[in-house]
């Protein structure tokens, strides 16, 4: 496998576009740690609970954690959408085709 | 993209996509293919695995499910194409894993069938008994059926085999036809799911004391939820489904890494749900606990509980069953079909896989095969647990390489990729969701069905097997470069041989010189190869029309080697780079020597020699000798560094090969560490000495040695132990020698990273003429380091 593949599925950036987009994750990390954190707490509480009220606040955590996990991942996909477009301005690249937006010959 | 780039660049006929679905519509394919025929048909036997803690179970699978679903995100929306994590395998990881990735995926889907089909049959006679076809044989696994008495487990391995038949069929008619019944289906199994939560949560409220059935919460420890975790895995697969779809979705890099994530947050609170109301609104009427009765009715455990607590529980639970289990074997029998036939296509399985019927225009082959698989599944392993256990393993595994090609793809494409979504944590979290996948997989193996992971460990060895003998072979055949002229060729492959690839005039004597001195210590086989080069965009088969252009070069360098001695097999290949060429050749005929030219300047500031010599040294497992262009032989004056003394020989005996018959002086150069005692020193100095017995040299300083009985000076040699730094003390000494013949042996990938390559330092410091040799190594210890260098190696640009 190659870029030569990828070329021919349509999926790479033009080439004046490689390097221009910063591949360091747009997710707000504290935050997410700290998700993660409530999910695992809150499966621990599930289990140490054995059945008991704590078994019952756990699983209402885990709940309150997926939430909270999507709420941010969703957020990182819009600024991560933002800062694509960002990118592409200050390198003024803005109207070159992306991957997706070609057309295929018939 | 503006109207008016669009109108630039596109041709005049041009076509784009249709891209209909939008952030809603892939987010309900995902919630349909999750909230499917796994809730109906795993339930219970996940609950009579892990007790009351089978929430428990359900909310760890949505963590490691994340995991995973965050890589399905960043690649589902970089490379959005309908191979999904096959696609993927291929692109990121080395050799057989795309076969291995295709090959556990048509397992997986098609077990999955297997699974569905079970599923169906055992509902299928719940429904018959409902209505009174079906009676009850007192005291056995017996049932009356219109006047005969039948075993159950037969009748309902009958009926999963005739309804895997009838979606073989419905496939075989093309998939379209049940479309608008399967989005009824999805509406409709989730409203059953739906009043079925509602029912429950009403009986529980309506009696906290319930509340009581979840103690003790996990009554097989932590290895039962373990175990109901690795069951009921293959429930939440379905955001696999959702990246499928990415060259139909609007705005790919949005809209499919959101659904991956909503999807997930609509699903595992539903698994949580529906497993919290079964245990905790089912009273078991023979005294057991809830979870209890629960896993003795197995896949049926689900219309159990509904019997008891939901309006209408058994009926409606019965026809979403039903048609649940029906739509997923519909679905699993058309994915497995189409793996398959994607295999076939890919050169990986027989053409048969890949051919599609004229009238119907579907992959009969590849579906009748996927087919007898889903029904020797279902027939042959005698457990449905061991059925759903064996498509869990495989898709843990598949999940496991999707996480590892993850890695590698950032690594080699990443920042020509535009990515909707990556991955926090690069790369620990895909680290932490493979071992937790491996980690589930080993305790299904263990703990919950050995069978299935005897089952799939034979699948997996028929796998590697058919990899080894048939499909690398294909793949080869597929990509090596076409021989256009093969001249002379009558060689034992077993026989001592070097290649000498030609290209230029200029520097064939020295090339030709060199390969004489190699086969007169080693009598073999010289192959003279000449490459003829075609850009990206042209078919290999342009190369024909240069036939000529080769010839006389290719018969000049041949005339000069018969006048050497030697007897040359031509050889003329066509292909986009030479490299390619000169490997294929390598391996074809085995050759145990490549000696080539170089230029003496790089293109590619990442290589020693430019990246066709470096290709050819990196992936043949060849010794390899590289003459830079401002060689002139033989020499006289030869420094020799020594890496490590066992190549003292085979280096010693090069450097005589390209020395002056008479009077010529080498000086191998072995640079010690300062902390080498003395006596460590002189060791490794007899260890050398040692080494250079069997050849013709005489040890002293200087160019003049004894004469010998036809009045030549013999060679001489001096061996030095050095200590301090290699590359200065290399390129110091080499001042005073026409030549530097050393060695390119590779460094581990951890020293190149720290320190830089000392070969390419070395090569690009010394100004004296320069030979470099690559020695090969063990043949495992090849392999393992080719697998290595896949990951550590970044991509060429293709040619635009």
């Amino acid at each position: 496998m190659s870029l030569k593949n990828l070329q021919d599925a349509g999926v790479l950036l033009p080439k004046e576009e490689w390097g221009v987009h910063d591949l360091h994750t747009s997710v707000n990390k504290p935050r997410l740690l700290a998700s993660l954190a409530l999910g695992l707490a809150s499966v621990v509480m599930m289990y140490l609970g054995s059945g008991s009220a704590l078994t019952f606040v756990g699983a209402g955590l885990f709940l309150i954690f997926m939430v909270w996990i999507t709420h941010i991942s969703i957020r990182a996909i819009n600024v991560q959408s933002a800062q694509f477009r960002q990118e592409r301005e200050a390198a003024h690249l803005e109207d070159a085709p992306l991957p997706g937006e070609t057309t295929f010959d018939d | 993209m503006t109207a008016q780039h669009q109108s630039a660049v596109a041709p005049s006929h041009s076509t784009e996509l249709s891209r209909d679905l939008g952030l809603f519509d892939i987010t309900m394919v995902g919630v349909a293919a999750m909230i499917g025929a796994g809730i109906f048909v795993l339930t219970g036997i996940a609950a009579g695995q892990a007790g009351p803690a089978l929430i428990v179970a359900f909310a760890l699978n949505g963590i490691v499910t994340l995991l995973t679903a965050m890589v399905y995100a960043e690649l589902g929306s970089a490379i959005p194409e309908a191979g999904g994590g096959y696609l993927w395998v291929r692109q990121g990881l080395p050799g057989g894993n795309a076969f291995m990735a295709g090959w556990m995926s048509w397992f997986a889907h098609a077990v999955a069938g297997s699974l569905y089909a079970l599923g169906f049959a055992a509902y299928l006679v719940e429904t018959l008994a409902l209505i009174g076809v079906l009676g009850p044989v007192a005291g056995g696994e017996l049932v009356q059926l219109g006047g005969m008495t039948i075993a159950l487990p037969v009748l309902e391995k009958t009926l999963a085999v005739a309804i895997a038949l009838l979606f073989i069929y419905i496939n075989f008619r093309g998939a379209s036809e049940t479309g608008m019944a399967g989005n009824i289906i999805t509406v409709g199994k989730i409203a059953i799911i739906g009043v079925f939560i509602v029912s429950g949560l009403a009986v529980i409220f309506g009696d906290p004391q319930r509340l009581g059935q979840f103690v003790p919460l996990a009554p097989n420890g932590l290895t039962g939820i373990f175990g109901a975790m690795g069951l009921t895995f293959i429930a939440y697969e379905g955001y696999e489904i959702i990246v499928q779809t990415g060259e139909e979705v609007k705005d790919p890099r949005r809209n499919i890494p959101k659904a991956v994530f909503l999807a997930l947050l609509i699903v595992v609170p539903i698994y949580m749900l529906v497993a919290f109301v079964c245990i905790g609104a089912v009273h078991a009427p023979d005294g057991t606990a809830s979870w209890q009765f629960l896993g003795n009715a197995g896949e049926l455990g689900l219309l159990r509980a509904a019997e008891q607590f939901m309006p209408l529980g058994s009926v409606l639970l019965l026809v979403g069953a039903l048609f649940s289990t029906m739509s997923a074997l519909n679905a699993t029998t058309y994915s497995s079909t189409r793996v398959s036939f994607a295999m076939g296509r890919d050169r990986n399985l027989p053409d048969m896989f890949g051919a599609v019927h004229p009238r119907t225009r579907t992959p009969y082959l590849a579906l009748v095969l996927s087919g007898a698989l889903i029904i020797g599944m279902a027939v042959l392993i005698p457990e449905i647990n061991d059925v759903a256990a064996a498509a869990d393993i495989m898709f843990l595994l598949l999940f496991g390489q999707v996480n590892i090609a993850v890695i590698t793809i950032r690594r080699k494409y990443g920042d020509k990729l535009a990515y909707g979504y990556l991955t926090p944590f690069f790369p620990y979290l895909p680290i932490i969701a493979i071992v937790l996948q491996l980690a589930l997989a080993v305790v299904l193996f263990l703990n919950v069905s050995p069978t299935a992971g005897v089952v799939t460990a034979i699948w997996l060895a028929i796998g590697l097997a058919i990899h080894h003998f048939y499909a690398s072979k294909r793949e080869r055949e597929e990509e090596v470069t076409p021989v256009l002229v093969e001249e002379r060729l009558k060689m034992d492959h077993e026989r001592f041989s070097v290649l000498v690839p030609v290209s230029n005039p200029a520097t064939v004597d020295n090339l030709l010189a060199v390969a004489r001195n190699i086969l007169d210590t080693e009598p073999g086989d010289l192959i003279l190869l000449h490459v003829i080069t075609v850009p990206d965009q042209l078919p290999v088969s342009v190369g024909r029309d240069f036939i000529a252009d080769a010839r006389p070069i290719l018969d000049e360098t041949a005339r000069k080697a018969e006048a050497l001695g030697m007897t040359p097999n031509t050889l003329v290949r066509v292909g986009h780079r030479p490299a390619d060429a000169i490997i294929d050749t390598v391996e074809e005929h085995d050759c145990n020597f490549v000696v080539m030219g170089w230029r003496g300047k790089a293109s590619d500031p990442r290589t020693i020699v430019g990246s066709n010599i470096d290709n050819i040294v990196k992936e043949s497992n060849a010794n390899v000798v590289v003459l830079r262009g401002d060689v002139e032989l033989p020499a006289r004056r030869i420094l020799v560094p020594i890496q490590h003394p066992q190549h003292g020989h085979l280096m010693a005996g090069l450097a005589a090969s390209v020395a002056t018959e008479s009077g010529a002086y080498i000086e191998l150069v072995h640079v010690v560490s300062e902390e080498l005692t003395p006596q460590e020193r002189a060791e490794r100095a007899a260890e050398l000495r040692e080494s250079l017995s069997a050849l013709d040299l005489e040890p002293g300083e200087g160019e003049a040695g004894e004469a010998d009985s036809e009045g030549r000076s013999k060679r001489r040699f001096r061996i030095r132990i050095e200590t301090g730094d290699v590359v200065p003390t290399i390129v110091g000494r080499s001042g005073d020698f026409d030549l530097l013949l050393m060695g390119a042996s590779r460094e581990s990938w951890i020293r190149r990273k720290v320190w830089g390559d000392k070969t390419f330092r070395i090569a690009t410091q010394v100004d004296c003429p320069l030979v470099l040799v690559n020695l090969r190594g063990g043949k495992l210890k090849f392999n393992v380091s080719q697998f290595f260098q896949f990951f550590w190696d970044t991509e060429e640009e293709p040619t635009p």
